[in-house]
């Protein structure tokens, strides 16, 4: 009774000796039993878990080296796409006039260029070299047209110059003397014609009514 | 009786693996009631209380084995749970912007008339708010002395003050409760 002497001592309020007696602080029914049980159980848990699972040798250094590369493989990446080329804005529509400069448009360029050649002060300009090799086939049906077109005149020239050669032939009987008709004749006709002719040249010479010049003319030709 | 087991009794069984559940359990039965209104008296909430007795003796539990009885081990357990106390109203005064510097506990005055496991007549409701007007340490040396009995001595090595700053203290505290039961009437 120690500490109710002392307190006794100190403290006149017989409300305040009666409150001290009691205690008003409660709580649930086995409480103590439970908690026992409760802490039990929590130190048998705290034990299997440091014991029941094993893990590998050296498991936790392998676990911190791929931990560690994971997360610089991650920091990788993140510079990667914070570094990745971005396209202007306007790139897509200049691809797109450039490839038409190069294709639709290519004549005019190769005039520009062209123009661009022989201007020896503009050492900006860049050699425009035409796309399109399959040009050939164009070549190709430009020299076989020619060639047929060479043909047709060549034949055409042959055939000119045949009636040309008539038209010369007749122009030149024209102005030969009779006497050259007969020599011409003895010397290149059969010996038969040539006395009936020779004797119908004179008769004819000598009457020349019933043939014309134009006759003997055709004769000539058929004979020759 | 386990009860009454020595506490080198308990340490020696504790030490030994097979019988170290056996130990503990011993120690349960001696320690944990005292513990739990140690603890009760001075935070008031019953599942506050419940919380910090079972912390209280996981961490016996834990570092048992490492306790060089430089001490003896009933004021090594009151340290720990005087300790884990003081520690948890610290951090309630903060969640309540309350200053640690503060000596006042009236804050806790709430907790009393919520609380379902609290039933006083007026004038043990009058005794613990005037308990409450108490400082922290101050609260502690009167609980310990008056509720608890323990001696000086026991008090001071558990909290570390001197016997004389200790009977200072608890004259002081009944003073100031009378004061405030006398002006409550």
């Amino acid at each position: 009774m120690r500490k109710e002497e002392e307190t006794d001592k100190l403290i006149k309020n017989p409300l305040l000796k009666q409150a001290l007696k009691g205690n008003p602080f409660l709580l649930p029914d086995e409480y103590f039993i439970n908690l026992t049980n409760e802490l039990l159980m929590k130190t048998r848990i705290s034990e299997m878990g440091d014991s029941s699972f094993k893990i590998p040798a050296e498991y936790q250094d392998d676990l911190r080296l791929s931990i560690l590369s994971k997360v610089t493989e991650q920091k990788i990446k993140t510079a990667v796409k914070s570094s990745k080329p971005k396209l202007s804005s306007d790139y897509i529509e200049d691809l797109q006039q450039r490839i038409l400069n190069k294709t639709v448009h290519l004549d005019e360029t190769v005039k520009e260029a062209n123009h661009f050649k022989t201007s020896n002060d503009d050492k900006s300009f860049n050699k425009v070299r035409r796309i399109g090799q399959q040009k050939w086939i164009t070549f190709v049906a430009a020299a076989s047209l020619l060639l047929v077109m060479g043909i047709f005149a060549i034949l055409e020239g042959k055939k000119n110059t045949t009636k040309l050669n008539s038209k010369t032939t007749i122009v030149q009987v024209e102005s030969l003397q009779t006497d050259d008709i007969i020599n011409y004749l003895a010397y290149y006709s059969e010996v038969g014609d040539l006395e009936y002719l020779s004797d119908q040249l004179e008769d004819s010479l000598n009457s020349t009514e019933g043939i014309s010049t134009q006759e003997i003319k055709s004769y000539l030709e058929y004979s020759l | 009786m386990s009860k009454t087991i020595e506490d080198a009794e308990i340490l020696k069984k504790f030490n030994n693996e097979r019988t170290r559940e056996e130990a503990f359990t011993d120690l349960l039965n001696k320690y944990q009631e005292r513990i739990y209104w140690h603890i009760r008296r001075f935070v008031l909430s019953h599942e506050d209380t419940d919380d910090l007795v079972q912390e209280v003796f996981i961490k016996i539990w834990n570092n048992l084995a490492k306790f060089r009885a430089d001490s003896k081990l009933y004021t090594w357990i009151y340290r720990i749970a005087t300790n884990e106390s003081i520690t948890f109203l610290n951090k309630k005064k903060q969640m309540l912007n309350i200053s640690i510097d503060d000596e006042s506990s009236s804050y806790l005055a709430e907790t009393l008339t919520q609380s379902s496991y609290f039933d006083a007549t007026k004038a043990e409701l009058t005794l613990q708010q005037a308990i409450l007007t108490l400082p922290d340490k101050q609260r502690l040396v009167f609980n310990m002395k008056y509720f608890e009995d323990l001696k000086y001595s026991e008090i001071s090595n558990i909290l570390g003050t001197s016997v004389g700053a200790l009977k200072s203290s608890y004259h002081i505290a009944v003073k100031k409760i009378e004061k405030y039961f006398s002006e409550i009437d």
